[in-house]
C-alpha cells in the first residue's frame, strides 16, 4: 500500500521541519546542531517523557480499544439510533453532558467514537462529544480546582468555556459536514474489512456498502473471544499514532524550552495564541494539564491560562495523529482551525470582561 | 490443514505478531514494577491503572495466540468471514510493527533514569510555590496579609487544633526538632501566633501548616510535604526570615543565577513525568561551584530572602552542605491532605 508509506514519510519529514521551522524563528539556527548533538541528559529526558506518556495513555487507549470493539459486535446501528436524541440542539447538549457519565480521556474516545459514527452516530455528536468529554467531567473539575486553590472559579469557566466551544463547533459541524469524514481507506467500512478482500468471505458485501455487517459467531464464548482480537486491532491502529504522538512530544519537550517559546509571546493575543500552542505541543491529559497552567499564573491573565485548560485537551499533538489515524485530513484540518478559532476569540472576550 | 487458505496463515501470523507484542509491553511494565522503577514515569496514584493494562494486555495477547492457532489448525475457519485488519503488504506490516518493537527493544535496553536539571531548564524552575496562591489582580500583595474580619473567625476557631496538631507535628520531624520547646505550645503563644499567620478559606491549610513549622526548631522540607511547606514558606516568608531550613534535592543553574548562587529543588509529579514541574530554593554556599548540576545535597542554613526577576522569593544560606544519595523516588507528589 504505497500511499501509507507516503503518509508516513510525509509525517518524518514534517516534523524536523516544523522543528526546523521552530530554531530558525528563535534565532537559534546556528546553534542548530549543538542542540542535536545529543547529551546524555537530553536523551535521559527524552526516553523519560516518552515511556510515561505511552504508559499514563496505554490504560485509557486499552479500554477505548476494548470498549469499541464490545460495541462493533454487541450494539446494532438501530440501538445506536434509538439511544440518540432526534434534535440536533439536544443531541449536542446531550454529546457534551456524556462525559459526566463516560469520563474517558481522549486516547480512549476516539476509537469509540469512531465505531459509534459507524453505526450511524451523526458526525457533529461524536465530534462534540471528543472535544467535550476529557474536560466536562467530574476528574477535570477536581484536578483543575486543586490547582488553583486561590481561585475556584477557574474549574467552573473551563468547563463552562469548553461546553460553548464544542457546543459551538458542533453546531457548525451540524450545518457544513455533508460527507462522510472518516478516512477514505477506512470510510463507510469497518477497519476490520479493509484488508484481504481477497479471501473467502462467508458473506460477501460491496466494499461500498455504508454500514457494518453483522458478525455469525458459533457461539457466545467465540463472540466474547471476538472482543478481544478486535480490540488488539484497534490497540495496534491507535497505538502507531500514540507511539508518534508521545515520541515527537518528547522531542518538544526535550529541545524546546518555555523561555525559548516565551519570546513569541507578546501582548494580550500573543498570550493567548502562545498558551493554546503550548498546549498543543506538550500534548498532556486533562486530568494533569491544570498544574503546569497554574504555574504560569504570574506571567499570563487568568483568560489566557483557560484557553490553554479549554485548547489543550480538545485539540494537541497527540491526538491529531489519532484523528488523523479515524478523520480524513482535510477534516481534521478544519476541525482544527474551528476549534482554535473557537477557543481563541472567547478566550480574549473573556479577557476584556474580567 | 494441507488446505489451509495463505490468507489464513498470514492472519494467524499477525495474530502471533501482535501478541508477541502485547506480551512485551505488559512484560515491560511487570519489569518496571518488580525493579520499582514504575514511579519514575508514573505517579503512584496512577500506577494501578497501568498495572490493570498490564493485565489486559495479557489477556488480549492470549486471545490472539488463541485465534492463530485456531486458525492453523482448522482449515477455512475464519468464522466472521472478514479476519481482521491485518496489513496486507509486508512493508506496511513489518512498518507498523517495528513502530512498536523498536521503542519496546530501546525502552527495555536503555538505563531508567530520571530527568534533571536540563529538563528543569526546558520547564522554568518554580521559585515562588505559593503563587498559584496569590489572586492574580493584586500581584501578590494580597498574600501578604489576607487576613480580614470574616477569617478571623474562622482562624480563632482554629486555635485548638492547631495547637495540638503542632505539638503532634513535632514528633514526626526526626531531626533536630527532638527538642520543641514544650511551652511553645501553649494557649498565649497560639494567640499570638494566629496573628502571624492570617489566611483566607483558600490559604487557611496552608497557614495551619505555617504555624506548626513556625514552632521547630529546624524546618525540615520534608519529602511527602515538599510542595506544601515550600509553599507555606512562601506565603509567608517574612515570617519565616531567620529560620533554620533544611531542604534536599538536586543542583540546578541556569544563566539568570549570579556566581556564587544556584537553586536546590525537586520535580513535582502530578500523574507521569510528562508533567513534571520543577519546584526549588534559591541557595548560597560558599564554593558552591564543588557542587555539579543534577548533584544531590542536603542543605541547611537561615532563610533569607532576595529578588528575582523582579520578584521577592526565599533564599536558603545555607551553613551546612552534604552530598547524599539521589532519593529511592525523585519526585515528589501533590498532597491533598497535609
Amino acid at each position: 500500500m504505497p500511499g501509507s508509506i507516503a503518509k508516513y514519510a510525509l509525517h518524518a519529514i514534517t516534523a524536523p521541519l516544523i522543528l526546523l521551522l521552530f530554531f530558525t524563528m528563535t534565532g537559534r539556527g546556528a546553534s542548530l546542531f549543538d542542540s542535536f548533538a545529543f547529551t546524555a541528559a537530553q536523551w535521559h529526558n527524552m526516553k523519560t517523557v516518552f515511556v510515561s506518556i505511552f504508559l499514563e495513555a496505554l490504560p485509557f487507549i486499552l479500554l477505548g480499544s476494548l470498549v469499541s470493539s464490545a460495541l462493533h459486535l454487541y450494539v446494532s446501528e438501530d440501538m445506536v439510533r434509538r439511544w440518540l436524541p432526534r434534535s440536533p440542539l439536544l443531541g449536542i447538549i446531550y454529546a457534551c453532558a456524556l462525559g459526566i457519565l463516560l469520563p474517558i480521556c481522549e486516547c480512549g474516545m476516539i476509537p469509540i467514537m469512531r465505531r459509534l459514527i459507524r453505526k450511524g452516530m451523526p458526525v457533529y455528536i461524536g465530534v462534540t462529544y471528543i472535544l467535550a468529554a476529557p474536560i466536562i467531567n467530574p476528574v477535570t473539575y477536581a484536578a483543575t480546582s486543586m490547582a488553583f486553590p486561590a481561585n475556584p472559579s477557574m474549574a467552573a469557566m473551563r468547563l463552562a468555556l469548553a461546553f460553548v466551544v464544542a457546543s459551538a463547533v458542533g453546531l457548525v459541524l451540524f450545518r457544513t459536514v455533508r460527507r462522510n469524514p472518516l478516512k477514505a481507506d477506512a470510510g463507510g467500512q469497518a477497519p476490520a474489512h479493509r484488508h484481504e478482500h481477497d479471501h473467502d468471505h462467508a458473506h460477501g458485501h460491496a466494499d461500498t456498502h455504508d454500514h457494518e455487517h453483522d458478525h455469525v459467531y458459533e457461539s457466545a464464548g467465540r463472540k466474547a473471544a471476538g472482543v478481544f482480537t478486535h480490540a488488539a486491532d484497534e490497540f495496534f491502529e491507535m497505538g502507531k499514532y500514540l507511539m508518534l504522538g508521545a515520541f515527537l512530544t518528547a522531542c518538544v519537550q526535550t529541545f524546546i524550552s518555555r523561555e525559548d517559546l516565551l519570546t513569541l509571546s507578546g501582548g494580550t493575543f500573543g498570550a493567548h495564541a502562545f498558551m493554546m500552542g503550548f498546549a498543543y505541543l506538550i500534548s498532556l491529559c486533562s486530568t494533569s494539564d491544570a498544574f503546569i497552567a497554574a504555574s504560569f499564573r504570574g506571567t499570563f491573565p487568568p483568560s489566557a491560562l483557560l484557553a490553554f485548560l479549554v485548547f489543550g485537551p480538545m485539540i494537541d499533538f497527540k491526538n491529531t495523529l489519532m484523528l488523523l489515524s479515524v478523520f480524513r485530513g482535510r477534516f481534521v484540518a478544519q476541525l482544527i482551525a474551528l476549534v482554535t478559532a473557537a477557543v481563541l476569540i472567547l478566550s480574549l472576550i473573556l479577557n476584556k470582561l474580567m | 490443514m494441507k488446505h489451509m487458505a495463505p490468507a489464513d496463515r498470514k492472519a494467524a501470523f499477525h495474530h502471533v505478531m501482535r501478541a508477541a507484542i502485547l506480551i512485551g509491553i505488559a512484560f515491560y511494565i511487570v519489569y518496571l514494577q518488580t525493579t520499582g522503577k514504575l514511579t519514575l514515569y508514573i505517579a503512584p496514584r496512577m500506577t494501578i491503572y497501568v498495572k490493570i493494562a498490564s493485565l489486559a494486555l495479557y489477556v488480549t495477547a492470549v486471545f490472539g495466540i488463541y485465534e492463530a492457532f485456531r486458525l492453523l489448525s482448522k482449515p477455512s475457519a475464519a468464522d466472521c468471514g472478514c479476519s481482521h485488519a491485518m496489513p496486507s503488504s509486508t512493508l506496511r506490516s513489518a512498518l507498523a510493527y517495528l513502530l512498536f518493537i523498536i521503542p519496546l527493544g530501546i525502552a527495555f535496553l536503555t538505563p531508567d533514569t530520571t530527568i534533571g536539571s536540563a529538563m528543569a531548564a526546558n520547564k522554568g524552575m518554580t521559585l515562588s510555590a505559593s503563587q498559584s496562591l496569590q489572586q492574580p489582580a493584586d500581584d501578590g500583595q494580597a498574600a501578604e496579609l489576607p487576613g480580614t474580619e470574616e477569617s478571623d473567625t474562622a482562624i480563632s476557631e482554629d486555635i485548638d487544633a492547631s495547637t495540638t496538631d503542632s505539638e503532634l507535628a513535632a514528633e514526626p520531624s526526626d531531626t533536630t526538632a527532638a527538642t520543641p520547646s514544650p511551652e511553645s505550645g501553649s494557649a498565649p503563644a497560639a494567640d499570638s501566633i494566629d496573628a502571624l499567620f492570617p489566611s483566607d478559606e483558600y490559604t487557611i491549610s496552608y497557614a495551619n501548616l505555617g504555624k506548626k513549622l513556625y514552632q521547630q526548631e529546624t524546618i525540615v522540607v520534608e519529602e511527602k510535604r515538599y510542595m506544601e511547606i515550600l509553599t507555606a514558606l512562601d506565603l509567608f516568608l517574612d515570617r519565616f526570615v531567620g529560620k533554620t531550613v533544611t531542604i534536599e534535592g538536586f543542583v540546578y543553574r541556569d544563566d539568570t543565577l549570579t556566581n556564587n548562587a544556584f537553586i536546590l529543588g525537586r520535580f513535582a509529579v502530578s500523574c507521569c513525568a510528562a508533567d513534571a514541574m520543577p519546584y526549588g530554593v534559591m541557595v548560597q554556599t560558599d564554593h558552591p561551584e564543588q557542587y555539579g548540576n543534577d548533584t544531590w545535597l542536603r542543605m541547611t542554613g537561615t532563610l533569607a530572602t532576595t529578588t528575582y526577576n523582579g520578584n521577592e522569593i526565599m533564599l536558603l544560606q545555607a551553613s551546612k552542605t552534604e552530598k547524599i544519595e539521589p532519593a529511592d523516588d525523585p519526585y515528589v507528589y501533590p498532597n491533598y491532605d497535609f
